[in-house]
């Protein structure tokens, strides 16, 4: 009997497996769940896995990796990848296909590491009016970490690219669920590919991926919303001409030539590109929206701020509805790609405070006072926090 | 014990543990169908869309009107090829419209 213990417990899972996926379904307003490796993080969605990060661990400069958002599109997920057999495939407008192993990876091209912010394209999505359909991602679909991992350029180099080729697509384990859904492969052009910068990652933070962001292999396409920063990377293809494919063609498309990706549900953009470059952002961390502080004392606001990769030049506070802009201080830089503390303190009077933060870049760019388009991507309209100032 | 009796204490325990569950199911978590075709439309759901996606896709979303949900089950339809036939398609929009559509 005890031999069969191992079946009957199996048995157990499935029948409380099926059971969970289709009848209980969790509270959603900030509902914690225990997700895998991951801890403490706000459920989306099951079935593909997507949590987001509580804004309370944005107080630090990098976002733990038990904490890290997670995205997927596709549910035919791994759940387990065997670093042993698991093999980089580089194939396409090549003069030597290459099929690498970790251990290769690791030793035969030089190690470098970045700090950098990833950002889901849809991230904030449920702060847009009107609503759009989508993930609902409140401000956590975001993380800053530290990459390690090999440069791409230098991948790409050991296979030789055939002269005339112009885009590279990246492709990773995870499967649709139906051959007619088109599998997650995303691509970005040779020259960008080969820029030094986009490097393929097999750390975060010092330690391997977790497995649900993507181990374990992930492309850093740094300055980049994280549509392009492909988990779970096996198969890295180059071809003679612009790749074709449902997640670059049909997805992930924003209107051409409008700064902060705006159009109003009246006026739909007729031309639209896929989406790249993150905007230039800023948000607030703490205190949270409708605290109480106290009256007369100082009271320090803390938030951070991006861009794609210009640098933050300043984040100024507003308390008189826009009309009057002082700088914040800012923490010392982790690198332009990273994310940029920021914090302001001031002395509250009585009742309701309202502020507004924006951000500036190096390039000038700043961000709108109202922002909207049909998927709901880039939002970077400037935020409001409102405070009670109690005696 | 012979292997025989094992199967049989296997499949009896499965059995009671299938009764078990599903009788949780029916008596705490599933509310009663408002009608006949919402109850189809559920079971439509589970058959056509939860290949790809839990229910958690659309109880996550804001309520949308009707024009919303049939235009995202015919992009399921049209761009990642669900199986619904068109009959089907109304119905499974009822059902959406029951758990996150604006009032009518």
């Amino acid at each position: 009997m005890i031999r069969f213990l191992p079946a009957c417990f199996i048995l157990l899972l499935l029948f409380s497996c099926q059971h969970r996926t289709e009848t209980v379904i969790p509270e959603l307003k900030d509902s914690v769940v225990f997700t895998g490796d991951k801890k403490d993080m706000i459920f989306l969605t099951d079935r593909p896995p997507n949590f987001e990060t509580p804004l309370k661990y944005f107080l630090l400069d990098f976002t733990p990796n038990d904490v890290f958002f997670v995205r997927w599109h596709l549910s035919g997920l791994p759940t387990t990848v065997d670093e042993q057999t698991f093999r980089l495939h580089i194939s396409g407008e090549v003069n030597k296909e290459l099929s690498l192993s970790l251990e290769e990876l690791k030793s035969s091209f030089e190690q470098v590491s970045v700090n950098a912010l990833c950002v889901c394209a849809g991230n904030s999505r449920s702060f847009f009016d009107p609503r759009v359909p989508g993930a609902q991602w409140k401000n956590g679909a975001m993380g800053n970490a530290r990459w390690k991992g090999v440069k791409l350029k230098d991948i790409l180099a050991k296979a030789g690219i055939k002269n005339g080729a112009v885009s590279v697509s990246f492709n990773g384990l995870d499967e649709p669920p139906l051959s007619s859904v088109p599998d997650f492969v995303k691509s970005l052009t040779l020259d960008h590919a080969m820029d030094g910068e986009v490097i393929v990652a097999y750390e975060m933070n010092g330690s391997p991926l977790p497995l649900l962001n993507g181990f374990p292999l992930k492309l850093v396409v740094p300055g980049w919303y994280a549509t392009y920063w492909v988990g779970m990377l096996n198969e890295i293809k180059v071809y003679a001409e612009p790749y074709k494919g449902f997640w670059m063609d049909k997805a992930y498309l924003v209107p051409e030539n409008v700064s902060n990706g705006n159009e109003s549900p009246e006026a739909l953009a007729k031309k639209t590109v896929p989406i790249s470059r993150i905007d230039v952002r800023s948000l607030f961390i703490s205190p949270e929206n409708e605290s109480n502080i106290q009256s007369g004392a100082p009271c320090t606001v803390y938030g951070l701020a991006f861009d794609g990769g210009e640098g933050i030049s300043s984040v100024e506070i507003s308390a008189d509805s826009g009309l009057s802009w002082t700088k914040c201080n800012l923490n010392p830089s982790l690198g332009n790609y990273s994310w940029r503390k920021w914090n302001y303190t001031f002395i509250p009077g009585y009742g309701k405070i309202t502020l507004q933060v924006k951000a500036t870049n190096m390039k000038g760019e700043t961000q709108p006072s109202h922002q909207w388009n049909r998927s709901g991507y880039m939002r970077n309209e400037i935020e409001f926090l409102s405070l009670n100032a109690t005696e | 014990m012979t292997t025989k009796n094992r199967l049989l204490i296997i499949s009896a325990f499965s059995f009671l543990l299938f009764i078990a569950c599903n009788g949780v199911h029916e008596k705490e978590n599933t509310p009663a169908p408002v009608n006949a075709r919402l109850a189809m439309g559920e079971e439509l759901f589970r058959m056509h869309c939860i290949t790809c996606h839990s229910l958690h896709y659309i109880e996550m979303q804001p309520d949308f009107t009707r024009k919303t949900w049939e235009k995202i089950t015919d992009k399921m339809i049209k761009s990642f090829g669900a199986p619904i036939p068109d009959s089907s398609a109304a119905i499974i929009v009822d059902y959406l419209m029951s758990v996150k559509g604006t009032k009518e």
